[in-house]
């Protein structure tokens, strides 16, 4: 009952003139970055970040979070109109959207998916706002060593989800660690891995990383690809953008269904949100009665799987805000951004916070019926932007890059390290070393040094603290078995995208 | 049996391994100002350090050869690609001594002349219209303190 209040609360906050606008602006700009190839999610919250430090912290984060969940809609959209699935979670959507495109039904599609992407996204705010408060209030009891073989473990677990040998997913975590390691000592004050240089006495800036790893990289990819010399592929012609009563009809159950499932599994650390989707895939095509259709186009198809993806994408809300743990590279870069704006995300975020957390969560409300509302009358504007060609786009990316980078602390030395970035990245993804557990280590390094390091300071060096508490001990257990099925749910979807697309690709 | 000593995973192998000993040898030095062997600065570059070692090695003599080999771009290409990544860098330089204006119509003419092959007075007139539209958002609007250089706008 307290959390309707203070959501309440929350939508008092919202409808205000200005904070409309934000909402607005961040979930349109969302949507473009998702229409758009060549910025993502994460990309698009990094170099908006600085941008954002001229609002107050709820506006700045209220445009962020419009930012994350307008590009999920948005990337619905090429993957239907154009077959280009922008992210691995979009790939389901595309196995029958783009037929019913070719069939002249995109609008059809696009209506369905954005329907239940709405649909999908208010269930799982709902579940937000009934699971994070108790989360946060249950976590209230952990200390240093819960939180450290809780941060630990999910990201192990994390490790095996990017679609990779696990053996480079742990190298590029450990190196993601040795990099967040640079700087002022945690307990000293002495500099580390410096080498005499002031300027590595601060430390790396992890939005110029992001931005690197990101932005510089998936541009750098685009060149070599050649886009700019290849011939725009043509959306399919948009005829009636609302479905009729009998797509509503055949979408509800899946759509359902698709957001039950994507929310629930999408709290475990671990699942993803391409899991979710092909689950939900295969799930409406298991209980339809024509299952002959899918694949030819079959409206549940793509109201399943896109219910999915959003579901699982609000619910990794819950373990961020309730205890700081980011489960995607989106909701990392947003984790540094509250901490960049002064907040501690975990328990205690619902108490000192508590009123810019809850307008937070009434603006995504608020942003999913804007974008519900807009979106589907603004899908023609949205397929004609994919015509921009690259060769402008491209030097777009890499000119906002450089000022992104340098805007952060106002540093020259934050765009180098953006641009060397960039050119790792580009050869990150060229050898297929996965970037995700290098982010989510570079973000979670120094919390995870300063749990263990006040655990052992607590029990006085030796190392059975994390087994002796029975918290810690459980969340150990947990982890295990969390690991188990999460290294299952993975070899399937692995095979499944080799199925349908015939590559590997990074799961997001 | 051949052994290939320069495979991607031989090299990255190697890479790895040298930056576990960086990190131990930055533990090695750290420890002296801690109080204990398991609390102090010195406790996370060690414990990355060796498993960076142990996976380096790993990597290294790691028999399974069955992932596709990757190509990297070649003749063109690569002279795109290498020439944005410079303009980049060159831009950082410039920017100190040109001020914001000069070197960021100058850069994104550059890239748009290599990347979208336009010529050169469209691509020109295309970047003018970005460094405008950036200009306001970011240094009028914004207040972002970029270098003047020898320019005073």
């Amino acid at each position: 009952m307290e959390s309707v209040i203070y959501l309440l609360n929350g939508f008092g906050e919202v409808i205000t003139p200005s904070n409309l606008l934000i909402v607005l602006l961040g979930s349109l700009l969302g949507t473009l970055v998702g229409v758009l190839p060549g910025l993502g999610p994460t990309s698009a919250i990094a170099i908006l970040l600085p941008v954002t430090t001229v609002l107050n912290p709820a506006q700045g984060l209220m445009m962020m979070a419009g930012i994350y969940y307008g590009s999920m809609y948005g990337g619905s959209t090429t993957a239907i109109l154009m077959n280009i699935p922008g992210e691995s979670s979009s790939v389901p959507t595309t196995l029958d959207g783009y037929p019913l495109a070719k069939k002249g039904r995109a609008g059809a599609a696009l209506g369905i998916a954005a329907i239940g992407s709405f649909i999908a996204g208010i269930i799982g705010l709902v579940g937000l706002i009934l699971f994070a408060p108790f989360l946060a209030n249950q976590a209230l009891k952990f200390g240093p060593p819960e939180y450290f073989t809780l941060m630990l473990f999910a990201l192990l677990i994390l490790f095996n989800l990017t679609g990779f040998s696990l053996k480079k997913s742990a190298i590029m975590g450990l190196l993601g660690f040795l990099f967040s390691l640079v700087g002022i000592g945690l307990t000293t004050g002495q500099p580390r891995f410096d080498f005499g240089f002031s300027f590595l006495t601060g430390g790396f800036e992890m939005i110029s990383i992001i931005i690197g790893l990101f932005a510089i990289a998936e541009v750098l990819k685009g060149l070599e690809e050649n886009r700019s010399l290849k011939v725009p592929k043509k959306p399919v012609q948009i005829r009636n953008i609302y479905p009729s009563k009998n797509d509503l009809k055949q979408s509800s159950f899946p759509i359902l269904r698709g957001s039950v499932l994507g929310f629930f599994l999408g709290i475990l650390p671990g699942v993803s949100a391409t899991i979710t989707a092909f689950l939900a895939y295969d799930l409406e095509k298991k209980v339809s009665k024509n299952p002959e259709k899918f694949g030819k186009g079959a409206i549940e198809g793509v109201a399943g799987p896109e219910s999915a993806n959003n579901a699982t994408s609000s619910g990794g809300f819950i373990p961020l805000l309730s205890l700081g743990l980011p489960s995607s590279p989106p909701l990392a870069v947003l984790l540094a951004a509250l901490m960049i704006y002064g907040l501690t995300p975990g328990p205690i975020l619902f108490e000192q916070n508590g009123q810019i957390v809850w307008t937070i969560i009434a603006s995504m409300f608020v942003g999913n019926v804007i974008l519900l509302i807009l979106n589907l009358p603004l899908v023609g504007l949205w397929a004609k932007l994919t015509d921009v060609p690259f060769g402008i786009m491209a030097p777009i990316i890499l000119l906002i890059s450089f000022v992104g980078a340098y805007s952060v602390r106002n540093s020259m030395f934050d765009v180098v390290v953006a641009i060397i970035f960039g050119v790792l990245g580009y050869l990150f993804n060229k050898f297929r070393w996965p970037i995700v557990p290098f982010i989510l280590c570079l973000v979670l390094g120094p919390k995870i040094e300063t749990y263990f390091l006040q655990s052992l300071e607590m029990s006085s060096g030796k190392l059975s603290i994390f087994v002796q508490r029975p918290i810690s001990l459980t969340i150990l257990l947990l982890a295990v078995i969390i690991l188990i099925v999460s290294i299952i749910l993975m070899k399937r979807t692995k095979r499944r995208i080799l199925q349908e697309t015939g590559e590997q690709m990074e799961i997001s | 049996m051949t052994f290939k000593l320069f495979t991607e995973k031989k090299i990255s192998g190697f890479i790895v391994i040298l930056l576990g000993l960086l990190s131990l040898h930055e533990a090695k030095t750290l420890f002296p100002y801690s109080k204990d062997l398991l609390i102090g600065d010195h406790v996370f570059p060690g414990l990355i350090g060796i498993l960076l070692v142990v996976f380096g090695l790993a990597l290294f003599f790691e028999r399974k050869t069955d992932e596709k080999k990757a190509e990297l771009p070649t003749g063109k290409t690569l002279l795109i690609l290498v020439s944005s990544i410079v303009i980049l860098f060159l831009y950082c330089l410039l920017i100190q001594f040109a001020g914001y204006v000069v070197s960021t119509l100058i850069a994104a003419a550059c890239l748009i002349k290599i990347i979208g092959k336009y010529r050169w007075i469209k691509s020109i007139l295309i970047a003018g219209t970005i460094t405008g539209v950036f200009y306001l958002l970011f240094i009028v609007f914004l207040k972002t303190p970029f270098p003047s250089g020898i320019f005073t706008f």
